[in-house]
């Protein structure tokens, strides 16, 4: 996976993507592309890409850009998975492209949309926020999925409207013994007052390696409100690169959580800028990591405007070899007065080889705020795994009650009666498994 | 000795005093009472030099002088002393050192000596006990991680410590069980003497049981609108403050 | 609403005059501007030293036209012109004994406050005072030559004890560890040297006090600190300069060993001239510190209060290698008016069972801009180590900045790791209250301050501490705390 390889390749892709007929989208991909060739892919010498190298990683693998669809029972699997999926209004893409066989939308009040981006190509809202909100300057993998993109979900909501059911967006790559990459392009629109439920699925069924490059973008408007999940289930072989990004407006709520548990090596950006006041986020996340499994989170809140408030937690388990990092930037810019932000990182190590950097920072320029941050790494405690043995639980058992413990109280935070069964039932599994 | 002449004065834009005239001579207790908003803390706050009040007219003197062209710390050397309503939290400050940098600042405005470490200690020690507090109190920073109640207390004692010559009680009965009032009480009266004056700022006639007023005055849109005795107090706590205001309103008791 | 409370301390540190700022205008022997091999040869030659220590100042000046200038940190200051300082620069003759030295550089060090009378000895603190770039008298070697306890300074020391220089220089701080440290190796011409033996505990502070004065002249010192086995010793590290309108670079290096049960605190009190209101002249302090635990049980501490220089860029470290090895930073940080600093720490834990605490206190007003930058780093072999930090950061007023940015690498699972950060500021109830209770509003702010900084002043040593708190422009009744 070269620089060039993507450069060379463009012409010939590009003319095959959709939005032909869009001469915005065109413009936009060209743009995108010449930003990719000016940066190129991030070294481990850049600050931001410090702990985690791609380069003896995923800019060793070759994949393919062509890919064929694949079959999947995915409304099963998810029932399976513990999804009342027959509450939902469900989206499916299969290795970055829209499948309206497998997707089931229910009904949708006027003034609410929920499309695939593929079809939305004429919108004048897409028009008006794609490549807006996350630039293609200075951020290699928003330029390649800018240039790249085949698809991805379409969400905008008028003022006022309020979407009781969530949207349950699942990204599949499945495909068989080729390798793989999907560029997926995601957008969020929200009007003044209106409400939504979006639920970001990412795993990946396959033999061999394939590549998720994911930009979500994200405009709220006035008193808006958007609580957004992503769940990183990517098959082991799989690399997930994603980020999101949001821009608030005055009175509005972002409440984000993240579950990276899947993927060979897995990178998350979460950026929110509080441009006016009033703004909160809540960013909440939880990953687990095996064996050899590359786990980086970075965070990003932007306190644009006086009385915002943020709340960070993300939490983390280790095991194996697994590496995690967390980096979490908190800027309060001059004007920002009455700020509020608090950031939490902890991170548990089960094993010698375990390793986890923590960088949690904040930069503030305005004087009457209140904020800190605080991180934690370490073990299991010797004394409390001693008391559940002396009550007749086993040391094996009586590790896993911890671990659940510690990383449970993530799940437990969840209040969509949706989301929560399912993911605690995910954490139960991957306790159970490994 | 607290001359109080046409007194008005705004917060952000809003008149809130309305011309009060009181006059409260040493050795006298005067309680102020009045339904929520009349202008009672405004008061208390305008008297001590709190920042964000606008005097818009009239005159306030402390022993012939001109109290209000005063900095908040020289009308405490002068012997102002509020107690206050919500007492800050000041962590890293030790209560002791607190005290004693503030006893030394008055002291030594009066031409005083100034008191060391072991002297100033012996004379808290001696004020912790009829408050009923205990003397760990004196390790901790100031009010942090202190009850409602011993902030109170706290106040009380800063006040026996610092002998003012005005004591301005805000609304200190508030947030009090009936023994902690006693005690605070109780600490007040011990401070009454002919040459100390307090006014006392309440919204429920039940502490003026314990420290009783010479003169109580009922605060509305801020001007005084009744001064009496003491039986006014009860007769404000059986009638409320509709029949003098005017309006039907119940008091709250 | 309450409007925004007047920040006295800022106006009184700004206007309260540098009153350190005068100049000695004395005959220096001072090489040419620039920097080469010939200069470096220059000064090696006038300070008569062996031939190893040649070699390794032009090893490390080669290996610095390598490096490039490090542009990390966030602070932001012109390019400065290697070739337009002067590298050596010393008064004419070298003084045998106190009655010797010039007399107006003694005067120099009364103004200091640097007695070098017999009231120095009844102090009972010992006092190398670099003059420049050469060292001027050294009080108490006697006295200490008793115990075996080397105070010298640092050519001083390459003449008498050249094997332990060769022995370790450099093994703390290699000569190219970064841009400024290669800097330092190949130019540096003085300091301070200390050697304590085996088991002996130093009964006495050591201190040691700076003047960078001729123009142009940077500041290139290196000290090195060793404490044998079970040895014990408190270092004072405290310095001035003169009101200069160029900035002036102060690039040291320290180094400390401490080897077996060894216990080295060292303390910094740090006024460098910071530079006027608008931020014209000011001391450019670049300073690599790092401590070696090398031996089991053994301890460093840097406590330090930095209130001067224009541009402050230094992370005392430690390198906790000995098992059960404990390293320590205390540290209150000011920055006003224009200042920038850029400071921290960097723990390495590679022993077992060692232990590190970081308690940083920054404190910013005026427009300065103070970032605490710490690392600290378990690796794989570090058996239970634990580490506790707390960054704390302090605003006054509104165009202040302070920045937390700690790096914090887990490579060991036993490893207890904890860091917490919080920013504040010193509210207008809080002023108000105190000034109900008779405190004027100077007063309530240094109280308050001074409460803020409380745990760092409680771990300098008792003169430090006034000094210190003196340095926050306070004047406080009673001792600390």
């Amino acid at each position: 996976m070269t620089q060039d390889l993507y450069v060379s390749s463009f012409p010939r892709l590009e003319a095959k993507l959709p939005g032909q007929d869009a001469a915005w989208l065109k413009a936009l991909r060209l743009q995108a592309l010449e930003r990719f060739k000016q940066t190129g892919f991030p070294t481990d010498e850049l600050e931001n890409w410090k702990y985690t190298n791609l380069s003896l990683t995923l800019l060793k693998e070759s994949f393919a850009f062509e890919t064929a669809t694949s079959t999947a029972a995915v409304a099963t699997q998810l029932k399976k998975a513990g999804f009342d999926v027959d509450k939902a209004h469900l989206m499916v893409f299969i290795n970055g492209r829209f499948s309206k066989e497998f997707s089931s939308l229910k009904p949708l009040a006027k003034g609410i949309t929920v499309q695939n981006m593929a079809s939305s190509l004429s919108s004048e809202t897409v028009k008006a926020f794609v490549g807006k909100i996350a630039p293609s300057q200075n951020r290699a993998f928003t330029a390649l999925n800018t240039a790249f993109f085949t698809d991805g979900l379409f969400v905008q909501l008028e003022a006022g409207k309020v979407l009781d059911a969530p949207i349950h967006v699942v990204y599949l790559s499945a495909n068989g013994n080729q390798t793989t990459q999907s560029h997926v392009r995601n957008l969020l629109v929200l009007g003044d007052d209106s409400k939504v439920n979006v639920i970001e699925h990412y795993w990946g069924e396959n033999l061999s390696a394939y590549f998720t490059n994911v930009v979500t973008e994200a405009a709220m408007a006035k008193g808006s409100s958007l609580d957004h999940t992503k769940i990183g289930l990517e098959d082991i072989k799989g690399y997930h690169i994603g980020s999101l990004i949001a821009l608030q407006e005055e009175g509005s709520r972002l409440s984000s959580r993240l579950f990276s548990i899947g993927g060979a090596l897995t990178r998350n950006e979460i950026e929110t800028t509080l441009s006016q006041k009033k703004a909160e986020c809540v960013l909440e996340g939880l990953y687990l990591a095996k064996e050899k499994q590359h786990v980086d989170t970075r965070t990003f809140i932007d306190h644009l405007s006086p009385n915002c408030n943020s709340h960070e937690v993300y939490k983390g388990v280790a095991d194996g070899q697994a590496t995690a990092v967390f980096d979490g930037r908190i800027l309060v810019r001059e004007n920002a007065q009455k700020t509020d932000a608090r950031q939490s990182n902890k991170n548990l190590l089960l094993t010698k080889e375990a390793k986890v950097y923590s960088k949690p920072q904040l930069q503030i320029y305005a004087d009457d705020v209140k904020c800190s941050h605080g991180s934690a790494t370490g073990q299991i405690d010797e004394e409390a795994l001693f008391y559940l043995q002396s009550r007749g639980i086993s040391r094996d058992e009586a590790k896993k009650v911890l671990v659940y413990a510690f990383a449970g109280e993530m799940v437990e935070k969840i209040e969509s009666a949706y989301l929560k069964p399912a993911l605690k039932k995910l954490v139960d599994n991957w306790m159970e498994v490994h | 000795m607290l001359i109080i002449k046409g007194l008005k004065a705004k917060v952000e834009d809003k008149q809130i005093l309305n011309g009060i005239d009181l006059t409260i001579n040493p050795g006298e207790v005067h309680a102020i009472m009045g339904p929520n908003g009349s202008g009672k803390s405004t008061l208390a706050h305008v008297l001590s030099g709190r920042p964000g009040y606008e005097i818009t007219g009239g005159e306030v003197t402390l022993d012939g002088k001109d109290l209000l062209s005063l900095s908040p710390e020289d009308r405490a050397r002068a012997g102002v002393f509020l107690a206050f309503q919500y007492p800050v939290e000041i962590p890293g400050v030790n209560n002791t050192y607190f005290l004693k940098a503030a006893l030394n600042a008055i002291r030594k405005f009066k031409g005083q000596e100034e008191l060391d470490a072991i002297d100033f200690l012996e004379l808290v020690k001696a004020k912790l006990k009829p408050l009923k507090m205990n003397e760990s109190m004196l390790q901790r920073a100031v009010n942090e991680g202190f009850s409602g109640g011993e902030k109170k207390k706290n106040e009380i004692l800063q006040m026996a410590v610092l002998e003012p010559k005005l004591g301005i009680l805000d609304e200190t009965d508030s947030g009090l069980d009936i023994d902690a009032l006693k005690v605070v009480a109780d600490g007040v009266n011990a401070l009454r003497g002919k040459n100390r004056s307090f006014l006392i700022v309440t919204h429920y006639q039940r502490l003026l049981d314990y420290i009783v007023p010479d003169q109580v005055h009922v605060l509305a849109d801020g001007k005084i609108i009744k001064t009496g005795g003491k039986e006014l107090a009860r007769e404000l706590e059986e009638k409320g403050y509709g029949w003098l205001t005017g309006e039907k309103k119940e008091a709250k008791v | 609403m309450n409007p925004k409370v007047q920040e006295p301390s800022v106006e009184k540190v700004t206007s309260e005059e540098y009153k350190y700022g005068f100049v000695t205008d004395i005959e220096a022997d001072s090489a040419p501007p620039g920097l080469n091999e010939d200069i470096i040869r220059f000064i090696s030659h006038k300070k008569k030293e062996p031939p190893f220590l040649l070699e390794w100042r032009l090893k490390a000046y080669r290996q610095w036209l390598k490096m490039k200038t490090p542009e990390w940190a966030y602070v932001q200051y012109p390019p400065i012109d290697y070739q337009d300082i002067i590298y050596y620069s010393a008064p004419k003759a070298g003084p045998k004994s106190l009655d010797e030295v010039d007399p107006e550089v003694l005067k120099t060090f009364e103004k200091l406050g640097v007695p070098m009378e017999e009231r120095a000895m009844l102090a009972g603190v010992a006092v190398d005072a670099v003059f420049d770039s050469v060292s001027v008298g050294t009080t108490f070697k006697k006295k200490l030559g008793e115990m075996g306890v080397i105070f010298c300074s640092f050519s001083e020391a390459v003449h008498e004890h050249p094997e332990l220089i060769e022995q370790y220089l450099g093994s703390v701080v290699p000569y190219n560890d970064n841009f400024y440290a290669s800097l330092n190796s190949a130019v540096f011409t003085d300091g301070s040297f200390c050697y304590i033996p085996k088991g002996v505990r130093c009964p006495m502070e050591l201190s040691t006090y700076f003047r960078i004065n001729a123009a142009k002249t940077g500041q290139f010192e290196r000290t090195l600190l060793i404490a044998d086995e079970d040895a014990y010793v408190s270092y004072l590290e405290g310095c001035t300069a003169p009101m200069r309108d160029e900035n002036q670079l102060h690039a040291a290096v320290v180094e400390l060993v401490a080897l077996k049960g060894a216990e080295i605190k060292y303390s910094t009190v740090q006024n460098w001239y910071p530079g006027d209101k608008d931020g014209k002249g000011g001391i450019y302090n670049f300073v690599t510190k790092r401590g070696a635990c090398r031996g089991d049980h053994s301890k460093i501490s840097w406590t330090q209060v930095e209130t001067g220089s224009a541009i402050t860029w230094k992370y005392p470290s430690c390198i906790l290698q000995g098992d059960n090895s404990v390293g320590e930073f205390y540290s209150v940080a000011v920055v006003n008016n224009m200042q920038q600093a850029d400071t921290g720490t960097k723990m390495i834990h590679l022993g077992k069972n060692t232990k590190s605490t970081i308690v940083s206190k920054g404190i910013s007003a005026g427009k300065g801009q103070n970032t605490y930058r710490g690392l600290v780093r378990i690796q794989p072999a570090a058996e239970n180590a634990q580490n506790y930090t707390q960054c704390d950061s302090l605003l006054m007023g509104d165009k202040c900045s302070a920045h937390t940015v700690p790096y914090i690498e887990v490579k060991n699972n036993s490893a207890k790791v904890g860091h917490e950060a919080s920013t504040s500021k010193i509210g207008e109830d809080q002023i108000f209250y105190c000034q109900q209770r008779g405190l004027s509003k100077e007063d309530a702010v240094n109280l308050i301050v001074n409460g803020f900084c409380k745990e760092v002043f409680r771990k300098l040593p008792m003169e430090f501490a006034v000094e210190a708190q003196k340095l926050l422009s306070v004047s406080l009744e009673g001792s600390v705390g």
